[in-house]
Parts: structure tokens; sequence; C-alpha cells
């Protein structure tokens, strides 16, 4: 079945959960094509900050400003100029909405995000949130995060087991919309192979699991399970934080949809009266099409 | 990311938005006027749907200074809904959904 012209395409899914602990989930996802533009697919992780709701509002709203300002500068602009662009027009909307109403006073968040067309993959990261290439059953972190623990251990004062314990690691030195201008690491292209997993997560997630459990969570299940996986995992060491995955798998284009999900084609093909059941399933998936396809390929939006 | 460090200034205004959760503008943002927004399909709305279910002068949120926003349906063909029940009038808190026709809409307010 699997030629080495099949053709390849990243498999996504999003998921955000409130965990344990937190009264509102200020994470935000998004995970899917671009509007117009069939063929860019974006995965994003933001992080919100800022009390009363207004760091629920600034992840909704650099998610949002990402999502369109890309699918309108990528016609003309390189990928990864576009990408800085997009972050620093997030950072203007949240920004100045900041400046203007003081219910949004200190509104900001981390924004992770990576943009793939084909094999191809660019990123862009400000603040704690990550992104990780999971290839051969590792995790490579691409992103450094942006925090007080980060610094202190890239300039020896502090050590990697330190910092994981430090009442001082959720602190961030970067966060979109805080200031008038932003700083916006970026990198790419990333030349992905086949069943290579992009994985991008707030620190409810990388602050519980190890890059280890994010590489097996990653690289065994599809996208929808894989970061399922991360947040239940989360969830069962007390989820004191919000829990975001956003995992994108390059796989070929036949198998985009994640059959696993509905229990399909091995398990039918051995019993009798499989095109029945096979018809009751091809009916069932068109007649939760939408929901299906929110559930497998996107686009999602998360935690909507 | 975990606390929020960041003081709410003394007599901050209500902000409130709906963010749109299905369909083709699903993740689009729309602040809420004080007064009066109306939401429906045709291009005079404040919040325009343009999804066949909706009708073109469907529904409105009203905000009493700043204290509390109600939804209100204007008879449309097929209703409002708040959480899954129809409603014809109901003040919002927030994370409700509201339902348009088809369109989901999830109303949000800062401080």
């Amino acid at each position: 079945m699997s030629t080495p012209e099949a053709r390849l395409e990243l498999s996504v899914a999003a998921r955000s959960d409130q965990g344990r602990v937190r009264n509102v989930n200020q994470d935000f996802a998004y995970a899917g094509p671009l509007p117009g533009l069939p063929d860019w697919q974006l995965l994003v992780v933001a992080d919100g900050v800022g009390g009363h709701q207004a760091g629920e509002w600034a992840s909704q709203k650099a998610v949002e400003t990402l999502v369109q300002d890309l699918a309108a500068r990528l016609v003309a602009t390189e990928p990864l100029k576009a990408l800085a662009c997009a972050f620093e027009a997030a950072n203007r909307e949240i920004w100045s909405a900041a400046a203007s109403h003081a219910a949004f006073a200190g509104a900001a968040t981390t924004v992770v995000a990576a943009l793939s067309h084909g094999r191809s993959a660019w990123w862009g990261n400000v603040g704690d949130s990550r992104l990780y290439l999971v290839r051969g059953g590792a995790a490579q972190r691409i992103t450094r995060d942006h925090s007080l623990v980060e610094e202190q251990v890239r300039s020896g004062r502090m050590t990697r087991e330190e910092a994981a314990t430090s009442d001082q690691r959720n602190v961030i030195t970067r966060s979109v919309g805080f200031e008038e201008a932003v700083s916006v690491d970026s990198g790419g292209p990333i030349e992905l192979r086949r069943d290579d997993v992009l994985v991008l997560c707030s620190d409810g997630i990388h602050g519980l699991l190890s890059d280890d459990e994010i590489a097996d969570a990653g690289s065994s299940l599809g996208p929808v399970q894989s970061a399922e996986r991360m947040i239940s995992l989360g969830n069962a060491r007390g989820g004191p934080d919000n829990l975001t995955a956003v995992v994108g798998r390059l796989r070929e284009a036949d198998r985009l949809i994640d059959t696993t999900r509905f229990g399909a084609s091995d398990r039918l093909r051995h019993r009798p009266g499989r095109v029945i059941a096979l018809t009751i399933l091809v009916l069932g998936v068109l007649a939760g099409g939408a929901f299906a396809a929110l559930r497998t390929v996107g686009p999602g939006w998360w935690p909507l | 990311m975990s606390q929020d460090t960041v003081q709410i200034r003394r007599g901050a205004s209500t902000y409130a938005y709906v963010i749109i959760a299905n369909q083709a503008r699903a993740g689009t943002i729309f602040q809420l006027k004080k007064g009066l927004t109306t939401i429906g399909r045709s291009g005079s709305n404040d919040i325009r749907l343009d999804e066949p279910s909706v009708s073109s002068e469907h529904a409105q949120i009203r905000s009493d200074g700043e204290k509390e926003f109600t939804l209100i349906d204007l008879g449309s063909a097929n209703g409002a809904r708040l959480n899954g029940r129809p409603v014809q009038q109901h003040i919002l808190r927030h994370n409700d959904v509201v339902e348009l026709g088809e369109t989901k809409l999830v109303f949000k307010r800062i401080g």
C-alpha cells in the first residue's frame, strides 16, 4: 500500500483541559488548515496570563490573529517572515487592548506555533509553551523556554534539577501582548520524515511529563489519542494547571482519517456482514461528518 | 504559566465578547457593545453570521451599563438556545453557549 511516492500529509489534533485545580481554562489552541489555504496547516498553543479572564481572552485573541494574519500574508510572504509578522500582529492587538481597556490590564499570552506545507515545517515561539519534534521514539525540544529558570540554567546559575522544582518556574520572561514590541524566536524549515510527530504543549503538560513520556505518547498513537493521553497523564498527576496539547503526525494522505478512533478497518475485515458494517460505518461517518472531522483532522479550536 | 501576578486596575470596566465555536468563522472574536449588539445573516448586523440557519435579524445582546448582558431572540425562524435550551430572553454568564440556528457562540466576559 505504501509507496515511496505516497503523498504525505500532516494529520492533526488539538485538545485542551482545565485540569483539576483551576476554575478557568486560559489556554487556547488551533490545529488545522489555514482558511483559503488548504495546503498549509497551522498548529498553535497559547497560554494566557492576566486575572479576571483577561488571560483567557489574550490566548484566544492571539490564536485568532495568527490564523487570520497568516491566511492573508502567506500568499505573498516567506513562511518565516510571515510567522514573525503574525506574532507581531497578535502582540499589537493584545497590547493595544490592554493599553486602552482597564479590564485587560496585564493581559498577555505565550504562543508557540508550527506551520507546515508538504514535508516542511516552520515555527515561532514566545514564552514557555513548547514545540517538540518526536522522531524515532525520541523527543527533541525545538523551542527554548523564555522563562526565568531556563535563563538561569543556561547561564549556569541553576541546574536542571533545581529548575524542575523551583517556585519560580512559572515566571516567563517574554510574552505576547505584555509590551509594545515583542521579540519572536523562529526557525525552519524542518524537513519532516514519514511518521515524524510535532507536539506543541503548554507548561501544564511539559511541567508534569518528561520528554520521554511526551515522546512515548506522541509516537505510539494517532494524534487524537496522543493529545488525550498527555492530558490524562497530566490530570492523573494532579492537573494543577490548564493542560493543552496539539499533535501533528506526517503520514500518508489516505490514512488521514483516524480510523483507530472508530475501531474500523482491521476488525471489520475478519467479520461476516462486513459490507453491512462498512455501510453503516460510512453512513455514520457521513452523518457525523463535521464532528468526525473536528475530532480527527481539524480544523479544531480548543477548548471551544 | 500559572500565576495571575497582575492586579486589575481600580474601576476596571467590563469587557464582554462572543467567540464563534463552529462552522467557517470558528475562532472569530466579536466585542459586545454597550447598549445593543445585533446578530444575524444580513450585512447590517454588528455580528454577521452568513449561515442558512441564521435569520437575517436573528438576535440581540443588550447590555445595561456594564453589569448585565441579555440575549434576546427576535422571533427568528430557528430560534435561540442557551446551553441547549430554547430561550426568548436570558441573562448571559461567562462560558454560556448560545446557539442561533446551527451556529454556536460562546459568551465571555472580563472583569
